[in-house]
């Protein structure tokens, strides 16, 4: 019986300690549910970088347990510029181009041109799936359009999440409006259906803040093992309120935030504690005179410039900061 | 042949065996499924081809089969193929079957095994089509196109492309131009000694992904089947290019197109993702859509996302379907019929005349069956007669009687009018089982 005991025990520990650190996710709308962002943005590549688009192109990948073996969609809600949520610039005249890839070259961790921090690299590796490019198009205005169906399989395994790899990429191929979009990970076609264990990351998030005060967006990067502090880059943020840096052990550090079209950079140091959870980037809109339509970006790399994961779904659940209470024996009254 | 012959008496055991079960109310079909069960090796279908002894190779993401009408068999790549799997098929004239993958590989096969092509190239293969010079023209999604020769498959010659965007489908001109759809446009281009350089962008495709070209005749038109976009005609003629819609038919302007394939009658097959597979009957001058025939899930299709579709050498129509393996439908030549009500009674052994009706020999007895209703009218178990030996033939001579042999039990013959059948040959010194 003891045997029998131990032998259970040596199972439960090596599922624990096999099984991957998306297996209890289900993080498919992207921006994530926690993250309280409005919406993602990408301009035209005629727009100005000081509307706040540094690049005018955004990836995002999508990470699928193996055993998930059905077709699944990426679906994109306003894909089009024009109408409802976008931001215009004159008159609409962006077109804006969302290809899906999979296959090999396409994880960012086996090929960093993937993560697309550097626009003269080839990003678009891996296999074409899909692309289609959409204009000022009421038919897809507020709306969802699907892309796939996909075979999971056809993503590039990731041995280490025991995951497929795959990447969306948006460009604003012309014109110089601002595209206002979110991504969902479904299993089907016509409805938001989340997929078990799936998660969704970027190396560079590009996204619109809300227009009002109280609204507090979250990013959550997660810090892997050997990371003693990172290098956070914001762009374009105009001054718009604060940034703050929250974990289990930090309770709320600053960080400098940019002003118009231009990016600060600052480090952040990493305490043992938090290695192996998420940070909480929050996202504070400025008091007093409201500014509006405000598109940022924010990366960041670690101590040795590798450029650090943002998780839709933060990976260990939002971090919450746990004050330390010290504790002191008192002696019994005599 | 041998192999031939086998597939054909295989699927018509089968047809027997599943017909029925395929048919659901309504406008229905009579589809054959063939999923996992059956060691397809994974649901998501990329290619069908058959090679000239009758196997299909199926191509799905766990890599090739070869499908004897029953079983798939898998095929070993002859190289290290980690996420390999084939997206594009092509026999070409001379019976050779090749195959493009997804890791930018190509082989071909020779004596059932695959051979690998050496060309450098690492893009997912989009097409493969034989040239009007012989060649086999392999197709990436870019940089590079490469034509092999296939009486010396060493022999390759590689062409540059300057195309940004990914290339999804090709076809050959009726002037020898190669008609190329991209993932944003439909070019003309010219090969011409080492590089691909482009004629002109065919206007009217802007920002459509062009996902199948497939040859109307001679070369001079094209269905041209796009993603989101349906279906188009064009004519090429030199300055005034025409691409027309099929009047009449806007279901067809929507479709997610996967693939175009014409049959051996002239029909056009398309298969979509969410729509099934259309079959497109055209007036004889191409001008127009005479009938638009859908097959999805309401006609008895296993799935509406089909990747692809093939003609089989009996005529029989094939679709890889993209998460449910296979589906045949039978060619007009045949019918098929599921008599008995079980695999047993199923397993047809001998068919002959009897009356109006036919005799279906099986293992276990026969039916009396009316091929007019389709349904077994009588079958009689001969088990309790044939000391629970396996029937292994059935004749019926002219006088009526059914003769019956067993495996290892002997022969029996049931007389005209069905009297008590009789053992002819029971002698433990001679062999019994009868062929």
């Amino acid at each position: 019986m003891k045997l029998k005991k131990s032998r259970y025990k040596i199972f439960l520990l090596s599922l624990l300690l096999g099984f991957p650190i998306f297996a209890s996710l289900s993080g498919q709308p992207v921006p994530g549910k926690d993250e309280n962002i409005p919406f993602l943005v990408t301009f035209g590549k005629e727009g100005k970088t000081s509307w706040g688009d540094d690049d005018f192109y955004q990836i995002f990948f999508f990470s699928i347990l193996k055993d998930y073996t059905k077709p699944f969609y990426i679906r994109v809600f306003d894909p089009d510029c024009g109408g409802e949520n976008d931001e215009i610039q004159g008159e609409f005249n962006t077109k804006t181009k969302f290809s899906v890839y999979g296959g090999k070259g396409v994880d960012p961790e086996k090929n960093e041109e993937s993560r697309g921090l550097f626009k003269q690299l080839n990003y678009k590796s891996g296999n074409l799936l899909a692309s289609k490019v959409f204009g000022n198009e009421a038919k897809y205005d507020n709306k969802y359009y699907s892309f796939g169906p996909f075979n999971p399989a056809e993503g590039d395994f990731n041995t280490k999440w025991n995951s497929f790899i795959f990447k969306i990429v948006c460009e604003g191929i012309s014109g110089d409006d601002g595209n206002l979009y979110k991504y969902f990970l479904s299993s089907d076609p016509d409805n938001n259906i989340p997929i078990e264990g799936a998660n969704a990351f970027t190396y560079a998030y590009h996204f619109r803040m809300w227009n009002d005060f109280k609204s507090v967006s979250h990013i959550y990067p997660y810090i892997d093992t050997g990371i003693v502090y990172i290098r956070q880059s914001n762009f374009d943020w105009d001054n718009d309120g604060n940034i703050l840096v929250v974990s289990r052990y930090k309770q709320g550090i600053q960080v400098p935030i940019s002003n118009e079209d231009n990016w600060i950079i600052s480090n952040i140091p990493i305490e043992a504690p938090e290695v192996g959870s998420s940070l909480d980037f929050q996202f504070h809109k400025r008091q007093g005179e409201l500014v509006k339509n405000n598109n940022v970006v924010i990366t960041l790399q670690n101590q040795r410039g590798d450029a650090v994961k943002f998780f839709s779904s933060p990976i260990g659940g939002v971090p919450v900061y746990q004050p330390k209470i010290g504790s002191e024996k008192v002696k019994p009254k005599k | 042949m041998r192999f031939y012959i086998n597939l054909k008496v295989s699927i018509s055991t089968i047809v027997f065996l599943f017909l029925f079960s395929s048919l659901s109310s309504g406008q229905t079909y009579s589809f054959m499924n063939y999923g996992t069960e059956r060691n397809i090796g994974s649901g998501f279908v990329y290619s069908i081809v058959q090679s000239n002894d009758g196997f299909l190779w199926v191509g799905t993401i766990n890599g090739l089969t070869r499908f004897d009408g029953n079983l798939f068999y898998p095929v070993q790549y002859p190289d290290s193929s980690a996420g390999r799997y084939p997206t594009k098929s092509l026999k070409d004239k001379r019976g050779t079957l090749w195959f493009g993958c997804s890791d930018g590989a190509v082989l071909y096969e020779k004596g059932n095994k695959l051979v690998s092509i050496p060309i450098s190239n690492t893009k997912s293969i989009s097409e493969l089509i034989e040239g009007p010079d012989g060649l086999i023209y392999v197709i990436p999604q870019g940089k590079a196109v490469f034509s092999i020769n296939p009486l010396k498959p060493e022999e390759i010659h590689q062409y540059s492309v300057s195309v940004e965007s990914a290339l999804f489908s090709a076809s050959f001109t009726k002037s020898g131009n190669l008609l190329i759809g991209t993932q944003e446009n439909l070019l003309l281009c010219k090969l011409g000694k080492d590089s691909v350089s482009v004629i002109k962008v065919i206007e009217g495709f802007d920002s459509y992904g062009i996902t199948s070209i497939s040859k109307i005749g001679d070369g001079s038109r094209f269905i041209i089947g796009t993603d989101d976009y349906g279906l188009f005609e064009l004519k090429l003629s030199g300055k005034d290019d025409q691409i027309m819609r099929f009047p009449g038919h806007s279901e067809l302007n929507t479709l997610k197109v996967q693939s175009v394939v014409e049959d051996s009658e002239g029909s056009f097959w398309v298969s979509t993702s969410g729509s099934g597979a259309i079959k497109l009957e055209m007036t004889s001058d191409y001008e127009k859509v005479k009938s638009a025939k859908f097959y999805d899930i309401n006609s008895g299709l296993t799935g509406n996302d089909v990747k692809t579709i093939f003609q089989d050498l009996d005529g029989n129509i094939w679709f890889g379907l993209y998460g449910e393996g296979i589906s045949m439908l039978a060619s007009s030549s045949l019918s098929y019929f599921s008599p008995g009500k079980n695999s047993q009674e199923n397993n047809i052994l001998y068919i002959k005349n009897f009356d109006n009706n036919y005799i279906l020999g099986t293992p276990t007895g026969f039916h009396i069956f009316d091929a007019v209703t389709g349904k077994s009218l009588s079958f009689t178990d001969l088990t309790g007669h044939t000391g629970r030996s396996e029937i292994k033939s059935f004749y019926l001579d002219n006088e009526n009687s059914l003769w019956i042999g067993t495996g290892g039990n002997g022969l029996f013959v049931r007389n005209n009018g069905y009297t008590q059948a009789k053992i002819i040959q029971r002698n433990p010194r001679i062999p019994n089982f009868i062929r």
